[in-house]
């Protein structure tokens, strides 16, 4: 039952992930065969690399910030959205809208509002806050990202957070009303236990989407990695090694450390949360 | 029950081969260029050459119609274009497919790219290919572009330079008659602009590309001439840094983002000059405009920008000559101006410049001759790719400084380290 | 009460939402000009819908929905039906290194595309796939994602509905299409979905393992509108609002399978 899923991903991910481990080892700039052995190298370079650090600060603090904000968001739209109120299907089709908007129209829009002329700051105009410098303020780059993955995902947690909600029996909420249960108790004790399959599924999606940032970086700060490198992330640093440097060899490198990184953080959650023990 | 679910599993992966091998067999029209089988002598048998290109909208439209005609002129050779999005995924997509033995016939490329191709022994020297009488009438900014170690290696294509835009419209309304000429006027002229209009009289970036200009203009160079080193930690790579806070603090010039074009803020009339390249000239579609030559300091520099045509190695005999054929036609005098005439970017040959066919354009398209008249003081910028990186981190440093934070001697120690670095960086 | 609430919190998240999308689609009508103009305003002066018309007809979009829409279907219904093998596998049979096994699947989401991209590209390359349809389709005819969704929610079924098939002599197919997916329709409709959407905005992989336009799926052809000098943002605007509308039909309909109260009744 299993074969379909490992033949696929072995040809097109594992493959290509043990060649990526491979390569990590040499120097390579893809354009000829040739390959130069030099071992650990790429590796101590990378740690010794202030950008690298810089990206792995940025990047695990843009996680830490914006997997609890989506979540909870996420969770709220869900909740309001599983009330038999009218027009629900509207309010659902409208929240998913930017997560199927492909990121090169979105990309762009998200510029437009950031921008010192923009129209975020004209809005704050209207209401007598002075405009920012958004994107030129390495220290609102955190929150612009944050801002702008919200927007985008928020859809899809609502969605998954919702059909979630939806398989929890509604005898359950039927028998604690009839015990006279109120909806914070209802809650606390039914539905938040109940959720958390998909709690965990969506922590887990979204830590690894969360680290993985890179494409909203690229398209909101185009060539640069924000002001001060306050947007450089590790997927970033390792793009740009590859293609824009042409080192290959490095830039597998720092995927491999990346992907420890994921591996390890998404392996915690996992076991916290086989720890918690949902009753069915 | 074991028996039933590998029979299905028999069935789904059944089916699975059964569609792929249905979907190959639809999609018998394309393929890569290296499907000649080696090259049969015969120069009448057609040719298919692959073309990775990034000419979109009405770039790609002027360019198709042009290559039907030459389709038709050499019956023989087809020229499959495959345009490949901006110039960053151009690059990615040529990388992958030289990466995987299956190049194009020819490509567009940026110079920092051709570099590390041409090193790698991935591409085939145009002074093999194309005859001398091209070369040498070649406009020699070109030329010295797309050569390397003393030969020919690429062609020039889609080149252009940068030019004073200005909007007549706020000109009038300050009441200055002519553009400015020097750095010092244009200071002036963008804060009279500021002050009589209330428009921000010049718009820039606040870019590595931008203080490289100014640099160049200042009388400074990028790198020593063995590019080994930064060459800029002195007083023109100062002034350079000075004049753009001057500009800032002054408030004659308003900073435009880096990942905008400046020609949407003229064109929107935000400011009134800004310095951009040839090519812009047909988005300014709503300002009322004029162009001038750049200002000077020190001396004139003019950058030049633009992409050039490779043919790789691994492309047959017949459809490299087939190639050199179609890059030949392309920037002959005709259709170079052609080409020029109806996207903004400049003829690439001696003769084409010096025909009475450009002559009589640029009488009636004085803002289009401005563009030729500077390229005597052209230059090209650092062909490294590692300077690419170098560039983004000098963009923050810069981008800092005009914010206010550390000193133009600070910043430019930034700026070199950070270029020494680059260049020095093993591969 | 509780639905008072509801509505204000949903109206507030929709305008944050939709604020954007409404940007989008105001400059989509607009002038160029216009779109930089430092004084901002929302409606353009005049309403330009012909740059939709202009949009529409800058490259061969009916093709490029064709396309978007086969990758997407074929990619959808592989991923839904591997996955759903997959996901019962993990969560109904316990054999050793199963935990290792679904370990090894979550890395596989943890690999940035961008690194797998040059030796997926040689692997298609050396299968002379390129520019073909398989070589859009089948590295993603698994999705991990399916598999995780369906799997959790394979697990948290109770025991008794598998012992209880057991009993009725089901084979293993049978309980997994005839019991298991008709009650879990939320969860794979929702996996379908964004299968589906992520197949249809998928933009490097298409760019570069094609070479031939006939194949071109529908985000390639949004970059048509840029150049390196400029981008026609009106008509990339148009374009990507007729991008979204297929979605959003998609998403429309997928709603009225959202049931409410499922899975208990099975049992009773």
């Amino acid at each position: 039952m299993l074969v379909p899923t490992f033949l696929v991903t072995g040809v097109f991910v594992f493959y290509p992930i043990v060649n990526s481990f491979i390569i990590s080892f040499f120097n390579w700039n893809m354009l000829s065969p040739v390959k130069r052995f030099v071992g650990l190298q790429n590796y101590w370079q990378i740690f010794h690399d202030p950008l690298f650090l810089v990206a792995l600060r940025n990047t695990l603090f843009y996680a830490v910030c914006y997997v609890p904000v989506v979540l909870a968001l996420g969770l709220i739209a869900a909740l309001a959205l599983n009330q038999r109120i009218r027009g629900s299907a509207g309010f659902r089709t409208i929240l998913i809208v930017p997560y199927v908007t492909s990121i090169a129209g979105s990309g762009v829009i998200w510029q437009w509002i950031f921008e010192p002329n923009g129209v975020l700051n004209a809005l704050l105009r209207y209401v007598g806050i002075p405009p920012q410098n958004w994107l030129n303020d390495p220290h609102w780059t955190l929150f612009n990202i944050i801002v702008m993955g919200v927007w985008q995902q928020l859809g899809y947690v609502s969605i998954i957070y919702l059909s979630g909600l939806q398989a929890i029996s509604k005898e359950y909420y039927e028998a604690a009303s009839v015990d006279g249960a109120r909806s914070w108790h209802m809650f606390r004790h039914i539905t938040w236990p109940l959720l958390t399959p998909s709690t965990y599924f969506l922590l887990i999606l979204t830590s690894i989407n969360a680290l993985g940032i890179f494409l909203q970086v690229y398209v909101l700060y185009g060539q640069s990695a924000g002001p001060n490198n306050s947007a450089m992330t590790l997927v970033y640093y390792m793009y740009m090694n590859g293609f824009s440097n042409y080192r290959m060899g490095y830039a597998s490198a720092a995927a491999y450390v990346f992907f420890f990184l994921v591996l390890i953080i998404t392996l915690i959650q996992l076991l916290y949360s086989r720890r918690v023990n949902y009753d069915s | 029950m074991k028996r039933k679910s590998t029979w299905m599993l028999a069935v789904a992966l059944g089916a699975s081969v059964v569609s792929l091998v249905g979907c190959g067999s639809s999609q018998s029209t394309s393929n890569s260029g290296n499907n000649s089988t080696g090259g049969s002598g015969s120069s009448s048998s057609p040719v298919t050459i692959t073309f990775y290109e990034s000419m979109g909208g009405d770039l790609g439209k002027v360019l198709t119609s042009m290559t039907n005609e030459f389709e038709k002129q050499y019956p023989n050779i087809k020229v499959q274009f495959v345009y490949s999005g901006s110039y960053t995924t151009l690059q990615q997509k040529i990388t992958a497919a030289v990466a995987a033995g299956q190049p194009p016939t020819m490509a567009q490329v940026q110079e920092p790219w051709e570099t590390e191709y041409y090193q790698n022994g991935a591409l085939v020297p145009l002074q093999n290919l194309l005859p001398a009488s091209t070369i040498n009438d070649l406009i020699p900014i070109w030329k010295q572009d797309n050569s390397y170690d003393g030969k020919l290696i690429s062609a020039p294509f889609n080149k252009s330079d940068y030019v004073l835009y200005y909007n007549t419209t706020l000109f009038g309304k300050a009441g200055i008659k002519t553009p400015p000429t020097t750095w010092n006027q244009l200071l002036q002229d963008a804060q009279t602009i500021t002050q009589k209009t209330g428009t921000p009289g010049f718009g820039f970036q606040p870019n590595y590309y931008t203080f490289d200009m100014f640099l160049h203009q200042a009388g400074g160079t990028t790198l020593t001439a063995d590019e080994k080193q930064a060459a800029f930690n002195n007083a023109s790579g100062l002034n350079a840094l000075k004049f753009m806070q001057n500009l800032v603090k002054s408030k004659a010039g308003t900073i435009v983002s880096a990942n905008s074009y400046l020609s949407d803020g003229f064109n929107s009339g935000n400011y009134a000059m800004d310095l951009d390249t040839v090519a812009a000239l047909t988005y300014i579609t709503h300002a009322k405009f004029k162009i001038a030559p750049l200002p000077a300091d020190v001396q004139q520099a003019v950058p030049t920008t633009g992409t050039n045509l490779v043919v790789f190695s691994k492309a047959s005999t017949d459809e490299q000559k087939a190639a050199a054929t179609y890059i030949n036609w392309l920037i002959s005098d005709k259709n170079t101006i052609n080409w020029a005439e109806k996207t903004g970017y400049l003829p690439v040959t001696e003769s084409a410049l010096t025909s009475s066919a450009w002559k009589t354009f640029a009488q009636s398209h004085p803002n289009e001759a401005v563009g030729p008249s500077e390229l005597p003081n052209g230059y090209f910028d650092v062909r490294l790719a590692s300077m690419s990186s170098a560039s983004t981190e000098i963009t923050t440093f810069i981008g800092d400084f005009l914010n206010g934070q550390g000193t133009a001697q600070s910043t430019l120690t930034q700026c070199v380290n950070e270029v020494n670095k680059a260049v020095n960086s093993s591969n | 009460m509780r639905k008072l609430v509801s509505y204000i919190v949903l109206i507030i998240l929709c305008l944050f939402v939709l604020g954007p999308f409404i940007w989008m689609l105001a400059t989509s009508v607009k002038p160029s000009y216009e779109i930089f103009s430092t004084h901002l305003q929302l409606f353009p002066s005049h309403w330009m819908f012909s740059n939709y018309v202009k949009a529409w007809k800058s490259a061969p979009f009916g093709r490029y929905f064709l396309n978007s829409f086969i990758v997407a279907a074929t990619q959808t219904v592989f991923s839904l039906f591997f996955g759903s093998l997959a996901a019962f596998a993990f969560a109904r049979f316990r054999f050793p290194g199963r935990q290792l096994l679904f370990v090894l699947l979550l890395i596989t989401m943890m690999v940035p595309g961008e690194i797998l991209l040059i030796p997926n590209y040689i692997t298609i390359a050396r299968l002379h796939w390129l520019s073909t349809y398989q070589a859009l389709i089948v590295p993603w005819l698994v999705s991990v994602f399916t598999i995780f969704l369906m799997r959790q929610y394979f697990i948290s079924l109770p025991q008794e509905l598998f012992e209880a098939a057991d009993l009725d002599g089901c084979s293993i197919m049978r309980v997994l299409f005839r019991i298991l997916l008709p009650l879990t329709r939320p969860i794979w409709i929702t996996a379908g979905l964004i299968s589906f959407t992520a197949s249809w905005n998928g933009f490097l992989w298409v760019l570069v393992v094609t070479n031939n336009p006939n194949i071109y799926t529908l985000p390639v052809g949004l970059i048509n509108f840029s150049t390196d000098v400029g981008t026609a943002y009106n008509q990339l605007m148009a374009a990507t609002a007729f991008s979204v509308v297929p979605l959003i039909i998609l998403f429309l309909l997928g709603q009225r399978y959202f049931i409410q109260g499922i899975a208990r009744s099975g049992l009773r």
